[in-house]
């Protein structure tokens, strides 16, 4: 499938210096990471690997993309409509043969594509791990599978509000907005009915339960979905294990479904939730509704 | 070819347009002019399918394209009042991408851009980026971009504005071929002469409402009928009022030295009567007819007589 607006953006975007430098920068520190955690740690003696260093600095890996993603991708997505709308090039897309899904998906893939070459470009690097062990292939394939969710998840939200608002920076703003909202919600939830059930308690505090909706609720926190990836991929009671909503003390029912369950789940309901705001958004943008009824000329006569 | 009926729209409580219609016929080229805020361009987006209207209907080749508003993008070519380009592009990438939205691509589109580019004195500018271009290229671009998929009507809102005289003889000239080789085209502008020179027809707009339209001539003359008559006396002058005074059709009189002005409803053949009467009473007359309007009075004229 051709998409006009993803060749397009992609030739502009790779004509900037900007991107290429980006690529480099961040390649080059995460090689002078690798090479430092391998002096540092791994080679505790000539004979002898440190997995859980490996698998530690794997996960510092994991976090400093999503917290890349988190960061970029929202900033990218909310121009990316309300840009065209002040730059005034949208009106000309519209009066094209081109559907409003087209744009919209253009739009999406590339600014997710430019974000996913950044992922992809580590994967040489982050394969050096491999050398050593403890992390395998299906691991990398999860990480590069979560990022695509992760930044087609919040890129859907920001190029929602880009066709709601005229101004980027309304655009902008109420993305990242939305991107904490559903980030961090679950967890406030969490901690406030913590809190009330520490104040009515008489002090044996260790039988709180989390309630099942609030992890429905986890599921849709891309935070949720990445501490219960890293918890999955590694074992041991690890800070992560300790916040993920997904894994936590949950009543019976809730708790027979494991974190790797849980974290298929949140992805797939992610995408579902993208998809409905990319079909919300083409319909935004759509200028004369095809479904709304018009007049009749006919009613005059009668 | 193009049939706009009772169309309107309203902002809010704003009524925008107010039952606006008129007719294009294939191969013409219509001049759109009206005042700032007179409905220009609410007009051309709805029938670029921009904008819903609120009633009336418009038929583009025979395809009512506010019931169809999918269809109206194949039928249309829309070049915006003010617009922008993408920066990072240059001038046949720009027309590429384009090409690719309508489904053309590699050596086809490469082709069909150079040729379009070409009809709008635009090839030199190939390898230009587009953000550098001038507003007047900018808007040949445009023109060149609508041209693409060959649309059934141009619709272009204010060519002409804010272009410099260099920029403007450009602009039409590239009009002028495209109606040789036989494009309808719609061209809406705020200055009449701007058009006249090279439209077929004209519609004048006022406050949502069609005034007149018809061919340059046709206005001209509908308007002139509400001038006086303009005569010069050189002898006579007060024979010649005392014999005004006495005919039914003469409104007003007035006078400047030998110059006599005479508010007149009567039609061609009476005017020549009027004549032939003054001379018989022994008037002598250097200058007889009447008041000219240019193209600028004009407008004022029609346009205030609305209010
Ligand atoms: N989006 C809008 N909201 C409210 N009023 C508008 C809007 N667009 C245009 N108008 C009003 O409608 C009238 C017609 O505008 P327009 O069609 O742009 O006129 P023109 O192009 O002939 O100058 C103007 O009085 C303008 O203020
Ligand atoms: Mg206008």
């Amino acid at each position: 499938m051709k998409n006009p607006v993803l060749s397009k953006e992609l030739r502009a975007t790779a004509r900037r210096p900007r991107l290429v430098l980006g690529l480099f920068v961040f390649n080059t520190v995460l090689a002078f990471m690798v090479v430092a955690v391998f002096r540092l740690n791994f080679y505790i003696s000539a004979s002898e690997v440190s997995y859980s260093n490996v698998i530690r600095f794997f996960s510092w890996i994991e976090i400093a993309e999503f917290l890349l993603l988190a960061f970029i991708v929202p900033s990218l997505m909310a121009g990316s409509i309300a840009g065209e709308r002040e730059k005034q090039t949208l009106d000309i897309l519209l009066t094209t043969p081109m559907s409003t899904l087209t744009i919209i998906v253009g739009k999406l893939l590339a600014s997710t594509g430019t974000i996913l070459l950044f992922i992809f470009s580590s994967i040489p690097i982050m394969s050096v791990v491999f050398l050593i062990g403890g992390v395998g292939l299906f691991d990398i394939v999860l990480i590069v599978v979560y990022a695509c969710v992760f930044a087609i998840y919040i890129g859907s939200i920001g190029i929602f509000f880009s066709s709601i608002f005229r101004r980027t920076i309304f655009a902008t703003i109420t993305t990242y907005g939305a991107c904490v909202f559903t980030c961090v919600l679950p967890y406030v939830a969490y901690w406030i009915g913590y809190w009330i059930y520490l104040s009515g308690d008489d002090g044996l505090s260790d039988g709180f339960q989390v309630p099942g909706w609030l992890i429905l609720l986890g599921l849709f926190s891309p935070v949720d979905s990445l501490v219960s990836m890293l918890s999955y991929q590694i074992a041991g009671n690890t800070w992560y294990r300790q916040i993920c909503l997904l894994n936590i003390n949950a009543d019976s029912f809730w708790q027979s479904v494991n974190t790797g369950e849980w974290m298929c789940v949140s992805m797939l309901l992610q995408m579902l939730v993208a998809a409905v705001l990319i079909l919300a958004s083409a319909k935004i943008l759509e200028p004369v509704k095809a479904g709304k009824k018009h007049w009749k000329i006919e009613e005059k006569n009668v | 070819m193009v049939d706009v009926v009772d169309l309107k729209k309203n902002y809010g409580n704003f009524v925008a347009l107010n039952g606006v219609s008129f007719h294009i016929s294939e191969g013409e080229m219509y001049g759109f002019v009206g005042p700032n805020g007179a409905g220009k361009t609410t007009t051309m987006k709805i029938m670029a399918g921009l904008l819903a209207a609120d009633g009336g209907s418009v038929e583009i080749d025979g395809v009512d394209i506010l019931r169809h508003p999918k269809k109206v993008k194949q039928l249309v070519g829309y070049m915006p009042d003010f617009f922008g380009v993408y920066d990072n592009l240059k001038v046949s990438e720009y027309m590429e991408f384009f090409a690719s939205v309508y489904g053309i691509y590699g050596k086809e589109a490469r082709k069909r851009c150079q040729e379009k580019l070409d009809v709008v004195h635009m090839l030199e500018k190939e390898d230009s980026f587009v953000d550098v271009l001038s507003r007047g290229q900018k808007q040949r671009l445009c023109l060149a971009r609508c041209l693409l998929y060959q649309p059934k009507i141009l619709v272009m809102d204010e060519p002409a504005f804010g272009l410099d005289p260099r920029a403007r003889y450009e602009m039409k000239e590239v009009l002028r071929e495209l109606m040789d080789v036989g494009v309808t085209m719609l061209v809406s502008s705020h200055i009449l002469s701007e058009l006249s020179e090279i439209c077929t027809t004209v519609g004048i707009i006022e406050a949502g409402k069609m005034v007149v339209s018809g061919t340059l001539d046709e206005i001209m003359t509908k308007v002139n009928q509400s001038n006086p008559i303009v005569m010069e006396v050189v002898d006579g002058l007060e024979k010649a009022i005392a014999f005004l005074k006495e005919k039914e059709d003469v409104e007003t009189i007035s006078t400047n030295e030998q110059k006599v002005y005479v508010g007149f409803r009567g039609s061609q053949k009476d005017e020549a009567l009027l004549l032939q009467g003054l001379l018989g009473q022994g008037v002598l007359i250097s200058q007889y007819g009447r008041a000219e309007n240019n193209l600028e009075s004009l407008f004022m004229q029609i346009t205030e007589k609305e209010e």
